[in-house]
C-alpha cells in the first residue's frame, strides 16, 4: 500500500512537470501566404481597480470582432479572433500576458492596452518586438515615439481644445479650477505646459486640486476651490471619478453654481448611469462619438451587437466605442499594409503595419472619430465638445483641433 | 472661519462612516481576538445584497434594508462557522491571513455574481442631497451615515450593558476558558459576534453605496481608512471605535483643508504610527501587561 | 528525519544541510538543470521563472522577519518599491551599472525598513503589523509627493536596461535577465538557509518563541529585531532592484498592499520559517495565479454566458487564491514544507510510517 502511494506520488510529480515543458513554443505552420486567422490582442484590467472602466472595453472589443467578421468578412477576407487577457491591475500579469500573446503563432497583429501603467511598462518591449499597439493616450504610453499609438487625443491636448472652446463660447466665464486624480492619468493636466497654455488663451487657472482614486468624498477640495469662485471645474478622471465630484458637489449644494467639465474617455456614459440627473449640464471634451448619436453608422452597429449579445446596461459606455475604433483601425492598417505589399502576406509585419498607421489621415472609423496620425504625432488631435443633456452626451461643437504644439511640445515627445 | 467649520462638518460626516466600520472591527476583536481584515469586502457584500433586493426583486426600500441586514446576520454566522471556527487556538498570523484570504475570496465571489462594473442603487435610499445651515452646507448623504453610526453605537452600548447576551459576550472577551467554565456557550458568542459585526458592516456599506454606487474594485479599499480609527480609539473599546472614527475623519479633513488635500491620504496613517509609538492601547483601550 | 546511516562526528557535520552523497548529487544536478532552463523553455516560461526568482528573494526576506523572528510585516511590497526606485533613479540619472545599484538598493531599502522597524522597541505582534501597514501606505505616498520631479511622481518611471559596466552589454531580454536573477536567487537562498543555522538566526528564533525569555537570556531584543527588519528589507531591496530591471517601467501601484498580502500568503502556504517552504510557496502561489489566468479564458470559451466582467476570467483568480490560502490555513497551517517533511519522514520510516 505504501509503495503504491510513493510510486503514485512520483508519477504525479512527473506529470505535473510536463506542462512546464509543454509550454515551450511549438513550431508553427510555415509562413503561410494567407493566414487562417488574424488575432487582435487586448490586455486590460478587468477585475482590479480599473475594472469598472475596462470591463466595457472588453465587451466592446468582442462585439467589434463579431462586427468585422460578420459584416465585412474579416480583415482582407480572413477571420478575426479576439484574444483578451486580464491583468487585474498588476503590471507583472500584464507582462506575462504580453509574453503569452507574443508566443502565439500567429501572434496578434496589434495589441491594445487600456491601463496607462501597463502600456508604459510594455512600451520598450513593443519597440524591440516591432509590435504595433494602440493604447489609452497618456503621455508616457505614447512617447517617446515607438510602436504605440494613442486612440484619442492626449488628455492635455483635449483639455487645451476645451479651453479654446470656452474662450470662444463663454469668454466671460474664464475662471477654471482643476480637480483631478492623483495618478499618472489624472496628473496629465497638471504641468507647466498646461498652465502656460491657459495663460496664453486667457483662461484664469485659479486652483489645482488632487484627490485619490479611492476617495469617495471631495468636499474638502471643493471647499478650498469654491473660495476662489471659479466658473468651471475641470477634471481628468475616469469611471467613478466624475461621479465622486458630482455627488460631493450635490452634497454641498454646488450643482448649478459651477459647471463641471472633463476629458472624454473618463467622463463617459458611465457617469450619467451612476449619478443620474446630477450629470446633466456637464461638458465633455472627447475624440470619439457618443452612444446618443444614432445617426452615426458606427454607433448603429455598436448598438446592434450590444443588443444582440445582450450586454448589461453598465457596459454601454464610451469605453466600448474605443474598443470598436481599435478594431476598425487594425482592419484598416492591415488591409492597407497588405495592399502596399502587393498582396504578399509575408511582408505584412509589425513594421509595415506601423508604417500604415503613420500615414493614416482623417480616418473616421464609421463616423466614430476623426483620426490623423503623422510620423511625428502618434495620437489624434481632434475633439468635439459634448454636453450631457438628459443623461445623454450631445455634441455641441464640430471637430476642433487640439493645440498639440503648445500642450505637448517636442521636447516631451 | 466658515471654511474651518465646513471642514469640521465634513470631518464629522466622514468620521461617521469610519466609526461604523471601526465598530464592526472592534466588535469582532473584543470577543474573538481576530482582526477582521475582510471588513471592506463584507461591507460591499451587504450593500450588494441590498442592491439585488432592490434591483432584481423590486422590493420596497425599508423591507429591503431589513431583509438585507438579516441576510448579513446569516452570512456572519456562516463565515464564523466555516472559516473562523477551525482557527481557534492558532497564531495571530493565521487568523490575520485567514481574514485576508476571505476578503479575496469574497471579492471573487462578488465579481461572479455582480460583475466588476460600478452600479448605483436603483433608488435613492436616504432622502435629500444637501442642506444649508447658515454659511455651511451639510451633505445629507454623509449625515445619514453619521446618524446611523450614532444609532448603532447607542444600541450596542445598551446591548452590552443591559442584556444577558451582552454580558456573556463581555465575559467571553475577557477570558474564553473562564467563560466556558461558567456555562457560556463560547461558540454561540462567537457566531453572534460575527453576525452582529456584519450587520454593522452592511449598514456602513449601504450608507457608502448610497453616496457613490458599488464597485468591487474600489469600495473595499475604503475600509482601510478605518484601521487607524480602531487603534486610535483602542482595539477593545466600542465608544473608542466611534470616537476614533470621528477623530480621524475630523483630523483628516482639517489637515486636508487647511494645509494641503494631498496630505489627506496619509494623515490617518501618521496618526496610527504616533498612536502605536506613544500609546499603543489607544485612547480607551486596555493596557495589556505581559507576565512570564 | 535524517537519512539512514548518517552519523555526525564533527560539529560541521551536525550543522550540515546536505548529508549524503545523494543529497549533494541532487543539489548539484538540480542547480545545473535550473541554470540550463532557458535552453529549452519558451520565453513565456522564462519570464515566469524570472518572476518566481524575484518573488523568492522578497519572500525569503519576509520569511526571515516573520518566520524566524516572528515579527509580522504587511509592508514588504513598499520596501521592494524603495529598492526599485533607488535602482531606477541611480541607473537612469547616474548610469550606474548593476554592481553598484544592487547594493545601493539593498542598503536603501534596509535602512527604510530599519526606520519602520523602530516601533518594535515599544510594540509587538499585531500592533507591529499595523505599523508596517502604515509603512505600506506612507512609503508610496512619499515616492509620489516628495520630489516628484525626480521620482516621476505618479507617472511610470522608465528604467534603462541593466548594464554590467563592462563594455556595452545591457541585459535586455528575458534570458539574459534569467542569468542575473536566478543565480542571485540561489545565492540569497543559501544566505537565508545559513542565517538559520547561525548565531543571529538562533537569536531570531528565540525571540519568536518567547521574547521575554530571550531577553532574560541576554539577547538584546531591540538590536536583534532591528537587524531582522534590516535584513528583511535588504532582501526586499534586492528583489526591487531586479524588479526594476526586469519590468523596465516602475510605478507605485506595483507595490501596493495587495502585493504585501500576497507575500504573506506565500510564506504561510509555503510554511513559516522554512527556506524550502518559501520556494515551494512561491512556485505554488505564482503558478496558481498564472494557471488561473490560462484556465479562465478556456472556461469562457466553453460557457459563453460567463464572459466579460461577469466572466470566469475575472472572478476565478481571486476566488481560487482566496480559497486556496484559506484552505491551507484551516487544514494545513504549517504549510507545504510541513507536508514535505511528513512525506520525507514517512518515506524514510517505511514500512513503519503511519
Amino acid at each position: 500500500m505504501k509503495i503504491t502511494a510513493k510510486i503514485l506520488f512520483v508519477v504525479v510529480a512527473v506529470l505535473l512537470l510536463i506542462p512546464a515543458f509543454a509550454c515551450a513554443p511549438k513550431a508553427g505552420p510555415p509562413a503561410a501566404l494567407k493566414p487562417e486567422v488574424i488575432r487582435v490582442g487586448m490586455i486590460g484590467d478587468m477585475t482590479g481597480p480599473y475594472a469598472s472602466i475596462v470591463g466595457a472595453m472588453h465587451v466592446g472589443f468582442l462585439d467589434a470582432c463579431q462586427y468585422v467578421n460578420e459584416q465585412t468578412g474579416g480583415i482582407a477576407g480572413v477571420r478575426v479572433e479576439a484574444v483578451c487577457r486580464d491583468s487585474a491591475g498588476k503590471v507583472d500579469s500584464a507582462l506575462a500576458h504580453y509574453m503569452e500573446l507574443k508566443a502565439m503563432k500567429p501572434r496578434p497583429v496589434t495589441l491594445s492596452f487600456y491601463v496607462s501603467g501597463e502600456a508604459e511598462a510594455c512600451h520598450d518591449r513593443l519597440v524591440e518586438d516591432k509590435w504595433p499597439a494602440m493604447t489609452v493616450a497618456s503621455l508616457a504610453s505614447v512617447y517617446p515615439r515607438g510602436y504605440t499609438f494613442g486612440l484619442y487625443p492626449l488628455y492635455r491636448d483635449a483639455t487645451g481644445a476645451w479651453m479654446d472652446w470656452v474662450m470662444q463660447n463663454y469668454p466671460t466665464k474664464n475662471k477654471v479650477a482643476f480637480l483631478t486624480w492623483d495618478t499618472s492619468y489624472g496628473r496629465d493636466i497638471i504641468n507647466d505646459e498646461m498652465r502656460a497654455y491657459a495663460k496664453k488663451v486667457g483662461i484664469n487657472l485659479v486652483a489645482e486640486e488632487l484627490f485619490g482614486i479611492r476617495d469617495t468624498d471631495v468636499s474638502t477640495q471643493l471647499t478650498r476651490i469654491m473660495k476662489l469662485s471659479p466658473d468651471w471645474i475641470y477634471t481628468c478622471t475616469a469611471g467613478h471619478g466624475p461621479g465622486v465630484i458630482l455627488k460631493s458637489m450635490a452634497g454641498m449644494g454646488l450643482i448649478g453654481k459651477v459647471k463641471l467639465a472633463g476629458d472624454g474617455v473618463g467622463f463617459a456614459e458611465a457617469v450619467p448611469l451612476t449619478v443620474g440627473d446630477l450629470a446633466n449640464g456637464c461638458f465633455v471634451s472627447r475624440g470619439f462619438a457618443s452612444l446618443a448619436e444614432p445617426d452615426v453608422e458606427g454607433i448603429k452597429w455598436m448598438n446592434y451587437y450590444f443588443n444582440l449579445n445582450r450586454r448589461r446596461p453598465t457596459d454601454a459606455t464610451g469605453a466600448g466605442t474605443c474598443a470598436f475604433m481599435n478594431l476598425l483601425l487594425t482592419k484598416a492598417t492591415v488591409e492597407r499594409a497588405l495592399e502596399a505589399a502587393g498582396g504578399d502576406w509575408s511582408k505584412v509585419d509589425g513594421a509595415a503595419i506601423k508604417a500604415q498607421f503613420e500615414k493614416l489621415q482623417n480616418f473616421t472609423a464609421l463616423g466614430l472619430t476623426d483620426i490623423t496620425y503623422t510620423p511625428e504625432r502618434y495620437h489624434p488631435n481632434k475633439v468635439r465638445i459634448f454636453e450631457i443633456k438628459d443623461k445623454k452626451h450631445v455634441p455641441v461643437s464640430g471637430w476642433l483641433p487640439c493645440p498639440t504644439d503648445d500642450t505637448t511640445p517636442m521636447r516631451l515627445r | 472661519m466658515t471654511e474651518f467649520l465646513q471642514y469640521l462638518i465634513n470631518g464629522f460626516m466622514a468620521g461617521g462612516v469610519y466609526g461604523l466600520i471601526a465598530l464592526s472591527i472592534v466588535l469582532i476583536y473584543k470577543s474573538t481576538r481576530v482582526f477582521n481584515f475582510a471588513v471592506g469586502d463584507v461591507m460591499l457584500l451587504g450593500a450588494f445584497v441590498l442592491w439585488s433586493l432592490l434591483a432584481w426583486l423590486n422590493l420596497p426600500i425599508v423591507p429591503s434594508i431589513l431583509l438585507a441586514l438579516a441576510i448579513a446576520f446569516g452570512i456572519g454566522l456562516l463565515i464564523e462557522r466555516l472559516a473562523l471556527r477551525p482557527l481557534i487556538g492558532q497564531s495571530i498570523l493565521a487568523a490575520i491571513m485567514a481574514t485576508l484570504a476571505l476578503s479575496i475570496f469574497l471579492k471573487g465571489g462578488m465579481i461572479l455574481i455582480w460583475g466588476t462594473s460600478q452600479v448605483p442603487y436603483p433608488t435613492k435610499i436616504f432622502p435629500g442631497t444637501s442642506a444649508t445651515l447658515g454659511t455651511v452646507t451639510l451633505p445629507l448623504g454623509s449625515l445619514w451615515a453619521f446618524l446611523l453610526a450614532m444609532a448603532a453605537f447607542g444600541i450596542l452600548v445598551w446591548f452590552f450593558q443591559f442584556t444577558k447576551m451582552g454580558l456573556q459576550m463581555r465575559a467571553t472577551a475577557e477570558d474564553h476558558q473562564l467563560a466556558q467554565s461558567t456555562g457560556i456557550s463560547v461558540k454561540l458568542v462567537f457566531g453572534l459576534t460575527w453576525a452582529m459585526a456584519l450587520v454593522v458592516c452592511a449598514l456602513s456599506g449601504i450608507a457608502l453605496g448610497d453616496r457613490l454606487g458599488l464597485s468591487v474594485g474600489m469600495t473595499p479599499l475604503l475600509a482601510l481608512k478605518a484601521f487607524p480609527a480602531v487603534f486610535l480609539g483602542g482595539l477593545e473599546s466600542i465608544p473608542g471605535a466611534i470616537i476614533g472614527g470621528l477623530a480621524i475623519g475630523i483630523l483628516e479633513n482639517l489637515v486636508g483643508g487647511l494645509i494641503n488635500p494631498n496630505l489627506m491620504e496619509i494623515t490617518p496613517y501618521i496618526i496610527l504610527l504616533l498612536v502605536l509609538l506613544f500609546r499603543a492601547e489607544g485612547l480607551f483601550g486596555l493596557k495589556r501587561i505581559e507576565r512570564i | 528525519m535524517r537519512p539512514y546511516g548518517t552519523y555526525d562526528e564533527t560539529y560541521a557535520q551536525d550543522m550540515a544541510v546536505c548529508r549524503t552523497r545523494l543529497q549533494w548529487g541532487i543539489l548539484i544536478g538540480g542547480l545545473i538543470l535550473l541554470l540550463s532552463l532557458p535552453l529549452f523553455l519558451g520565453e513565456w516560461m522564462v519570464n515566469f521563472v524570472n518572476f518566481i526568482g524575484i518573488s523568492v528573494i522578497a519572500a525569503l526576506g519576509l520569511n526571515i522577519l516573520t518566520g524566524y523572528a516572528g515579527q509580522i510585516s504587511l509592508g514588504q511590497a513598499a520596501f521592494i518599491g524603495v529598492g526599485a526606485y533607488t535602482t531606477g533613479m541611480l541607473a537612469r540619472y547616474l548610469a550606474f551599472p548593476i554592481w553598484i545599484t544592487l547594493p545601493c538598493a539593498a542598503l536603501a531599502a534596509g535602512l527604510v525598513g530599519l526606520i519602520f522597524g523602530l516601533p518594535s522597541l515599544r510594540i509587538k505582534g499585531f500592533y507591529l503589523a499595523m505599523a508596517t501597514l502604515a509603512a505600506q501606505v506612507i512609503i508610496p505616498w512619499l515616492i509620489v509627493n516628495v520630489r516628484p520631479d525626480i521620482t516621476g511622481g505618479a507617472h511610470s518611471f522608465r528604467v534603462p536596461a541593466a548594464t554590467l559596466g563592462i563594455g556595452d552589454i545591457a541585459l535586455a531580454n528575458e534570458t539574459s535577465l534569467f542569468y542575473l536573477i536566478i543565480p542571485l536567487a540561489v545565492l540569497m537562498t543559501f544566505f537565508a538557509k545559513n542565517l538559520h543555522r547561525s548565531r543571529v538566526g538562533r537569536a531570531f528564533i528565540a525571540i519568536r518563541d518567547n521574547d521575554l525569555a530571550a531577553e532574560v537570556m541576554g539577547i538584546n531584543l531591540f538590536s536583534y529585531k532591528s537587524l531582522a527588519f534590516f535584513i528583511c528589507s535588504a532582501f526586499a531591496g534586492v528583489a526591487g532592484c531586479l524588479w526594476a530591471y526586469w519590468m523596465r517601467a516602475i510605478a507605485v501601484d506595483q507595490f501596493s498592499l495587495m502585493e504585501s498580502i500576497w507575500y504573506v500568503g506565500i510564506i504561510i502556504v509555503g510554511g513559516l520559517g522554512s527556506t524550502s517552504g518559501v520556494i515551494m510557496g512561491t512556485v505554488f502561489i505564482r503558478g496558481l495565479d498564472r494557471l488561473v489566468k490560462i484556465i479562465g479564458p478556456a472556461i469562457e470559451g466553453a460557457v459563453p454566458q460567463l464572459t466579460g466582467p461577469w466572466g470566469a476570467t475575472a472572478a476565478l483568480s481571486p476566488l481560487v487564491f482566496g480559497l486556496v490560502v484559506l484552505l491551507f490555513i484551516i487544514l494545513e497551517p504549517r504549510g507545504l514544507s510541513h507536508r514535505w517533511e511528513i512525506f520525507k519522514a514517512s518515506y524514510r520510516l517505511w514500512p513503519f510510517s503511519y
